[in-house]
């Protein structure tokens, strides 16, 4: 497995840092799903923002849900403010 | 005169290496015990203190062998020898439970496949299609493996090959190709999760990395030094690379973070086809055999880590013995990373910002969930949280800032307000908002630059004036305390894009054209330099974006985020001749907003791939720490 996947609060400062950012792949998602790199630094970070470990299907799940949600208020906006913003799309997880 | 450690409060030390700038970079390399049979193109498995080698071309070539090895962190002893004798094959596995594959035997290429079990070798499937030079493009355990690549013989349209091909414990399936047909590579992983980097397509060197996720290969950031017969150890998040020829034979070893490759410290013997530990891992491996020359040897390096690992000084001088040089630890803009910043009080969506660092940044106006559409909030950042600050006058989205002010003077102006374009202008002076003279021309989503409340310009946008040159405006209005001067055009009209600089010296960055024929497409590449009296055409971007995040300056920024139109995590940095791709953030984000410098920048806020609603995180760009000599005119 290329990736492992949780879900875990952004607290802000210091939920991920400068030098766990070098020492493996980390990317946010809707949802607050988080793919982390397979590798010793990453299981490390996961412990620390006390990730709740989820398999790509759970976490590829949560993150359809808040499209979904998204989707819909985005459907419901005035056609003024939907001019500002993009329709939201589905994508898989890597 | 002072001395040094009265200045910093260090001594200048003298050394024989250079500080380690991370964990990784702690790696180096020290000998192992020798092989008892000297070859090349040999089959590997195992741990660093439980490797397996078997098979290979040995002395004097070509000639082959089918004896086995195992290491057990001292010394190599012969086990049982294989059923055939062959090189240049695919290994994979543990010591107790190895694959050996492929490669060339003396009756031609080999499509063999033997099974190890601790003590003996049996023959298994057979590949789909022999081939030789995989050494090293090879991935996971004896049930679950993964080969790919290899030669091609001459007369064939291409002397490489793209196929990939999945074990299961039984036969082998062919899978779906690589992008770039390649032999002598460097690769490792798992069946799920693999990458390779390096090797030749026959006609030329490959440069490029792939990562394997199960499925598909997919393309990856090319390593630093191209090379063949290189070795490998890791996935596609962390990964070793070593050795090779380049087409000399070098030590070289590059460090794979998932998004670019990183050099470290070298082998003390240059060569090319040797094998790694192949279930090593990238704190501890080792790199057997291979050839420095047409000669095959029986060299073994172990690679390690540092068991403690101390951050070095920023601004430390010290003296290298080795290299005979003063050198001083610096800030490095292509090795920084984004780390996490304080949260905003509130999500913000195409607002805007200024600020000069990480620790000073300011942002305000913009879509506010929940239902705010056009906020006057206003909020000052210092590193660790948010405050917010006294509103502005008149809510608006798509405003312009003085980008490149600090948070105490700025200036806000145009945007949107409810079906409309706005020509008010707002200055601060740290306590509150003053309206001040309106600029000429209405419009929103223009680029703002400018470095105080009485020194601002606006470039491009979207505007009730909509000019021939294109579906947007391109006009340009300079700020000098007072009053707006219109001043030269944009050369091609957008809206959307990314700005930093002054008056006199600043950039416009990228873009939305509306136009699907423009050249390059709609979100654009396209970058433009101002130097105070017109607009030039400079080297594009990388990616073409919208709605970015922007810091720095004319001659050194950072381009980080957008639509593409996917939004995107891409960070960019421009040396004042050419971008570079640099660490992505950790969240796509479009409409979001950016200040600060190369060195130290904030990206704030909005739209994530699920909006809305909007988002309050924020992100903070830190330049990393290398070593430099210190060179004296």
């Amino acid at each position: 497995m290329a990736y492992k996947y949780c879900t875990a609060t952004n607290w802000g400062k210091n939920f991920f840092t400068h030098e766990e950012r070098k020492n493996f792949y980390l990317a946010g998602h809707p949802g607050d799903v988080w793919v982390v790199g397979n590798n010793l630094f990453g299981d490390q970070w996961i412990g620390k923002v006390s990730g709740a470990i989820k398999t790509k299907e759970e976490a590829q799940a949560i993150v359809d849900g808040k499209i979904a949600e998204a989707q819909a208020a985005y459907d419901a906006l005035p056609a003024e403010q939907q001019e500002l913003q993009t329709r939201p799309v589905n994508y898989n997880l890597p | 005169m002072s001395e040094y450690k009265g200045i910093r409060g260090w001594k200048v030390q003298t050394v024989s290496t250079d500080p380690a700038a991370s964990l990784i970079a702690t790696g180096s390399w020290a000998s192992g015990g020798s092989l008892n049979t000297a070859r090349a193109g040999l089959g590997g498995a195992g741990t660093q203190s439980t490797a397996l080698v078997f098979f290979g071309s040995n002395n004097p070539a070509p000639s082959y062998v089918g004896n086995t090895e195992l290491y057990n962190g001292t010394s190599w002893t012969e086990l049982a020898d294989g059923n055939s004798i062959r090189g240049y094959l695919a290994g994979f596995g543990t010591s107790t439970a190895a694959i050996g594959t492929g490669g060339y035997s003396p009756g031609g290429d080999s499509a063999l496949t033997e099974s190890w079990n601790g003590s003996a070798w049996t023959e298994v499937g057979d590949l789909n299609t022999g081939r030789p030079n995989i050494q090293n493009a090879n991935a996971g355990v004896s049930t679950a493996g993964l080969v790919w690549g290899g030669y091609n013989p001459p007369g064939t349209p291409t002397n490489s090959r793209t196929i990939t091909e999945s074990w299961n414990g039984t036969s082998w399936t062919e899978v779906n190709d690589l992008n770039t047909n390649r032999y002598d590579t460097g690769g490792n992983g798992t069946q799920t999760d693999a990458i390779t980097v390096f090797g030749t397509t026959g006609a030329g060197f490959v440069p490029s990395g792939e990562t394997w996720n199960g499925t598909s290969w997919t393309t990856v950031a090319s390593g630093n030094t191209v090379r063949t017969g290189n070795a490998l150890t890791g996935n596609s998040t962390s990964a070793l690379t070593f050795s090779g020829a380049a087409p000399s034979y070098v030590g070289l070893t590059e460090y794979y973070n998932g998004s670019s490759w990183t050099e470290l410290a070298d082998l003390t013997t240059g060569r090319n086809l040797g094998t790694s530990s192949q279930a090593g891992t990238t704190s501890e491996t080792l790199l057997a055999g291979g050839r420095d020359s047409p000669t095959r040897i029986s060299v073994t390096e172990e690679w390690t880590l540092a068991p403690t690992f101390q951050q070095e000084n920023l601004g430390q001088v010290y003296y290298n013995s080795t290299s005979n040089s003063f050198k001083v630890t610096q800030q490095s803009i292509p090795v920084g990373t984004w780390g996490s910043g304080g949260n905003l009080p509130a999500p913000m969506y195409i607002g805007t910002s200024c600020g000069t660092s990480n620790t000073s940044g300011m942002a305000m106006t913009g879509f506010s969930d929940p239902g705010i559409t056009y906020s006057s909030a206003a909020y000052q950042y210092d590193g660790a949280s948010w405050t917010t600050v006294a509103s502005l006058n008149t809510g608006k989205n798509n405003a312009s800032s003085a980008k490149n002010s600090p948070i105490t003077t700025t200036l806000n102006y145009a945007g949107d307000g409810p079906g409309t374009y706005s020509a008010t202008n707002e200055s601060w002076n740290n306590t509150s908002w003053t309206e001040e003279a309106d600029l000429n021309v209405s419009g929103n989503a223009a680029t703002g630059f400018g470095v105080s409340s009485t020194s601002a310009g606006r470039a491009g946008g979207q505007s009730s004036v909509t000019p021939p040159a294109g579906p947007h405006f391109t006009g340009t209005e300079i700020w000098n305390g007072t009053s707006w001067t219109e001043v030269s055009d944009l050369a091609a009209s957008r809206r959307y894009a990314g700005g930093v600089g002054t008056v006199t010296a600043a950039l416009y960055i990228g873009g939305d054209t509306d136009n699907p024929a423009f050249p390059g497409g709609r979100y654009t590449a396209r970058v433009e330099s101002w130097n105070g009296t017109s607009w030039t055409e400079i080297a594009d971007l990388n990616t073409g974006r919208y709605s970015l995040g922007t810091s720095g300056t004319q001659t050194s920024a950072l381009a980080f985020g957008g639509g593409t139109p996917a939004n995107t995590t891409a960070t960019e940095f421009w040396n004042g001749t050419s971008w570079t791709e640099l660490n992505d953030m950790a969240t796509a984000r479009r409409g979001g907003t950016g200040n600060g410098s190369s060195t130290s920048a904030l990206s704030v806020a909005g739209e994530s791939p699920a909006s809305p609603p909007f988002i309050a995180t924020t992100e903070e760009w830190n330049a990393g720490t290398a070593n430099f000599t210190i060179t004296v005119s």
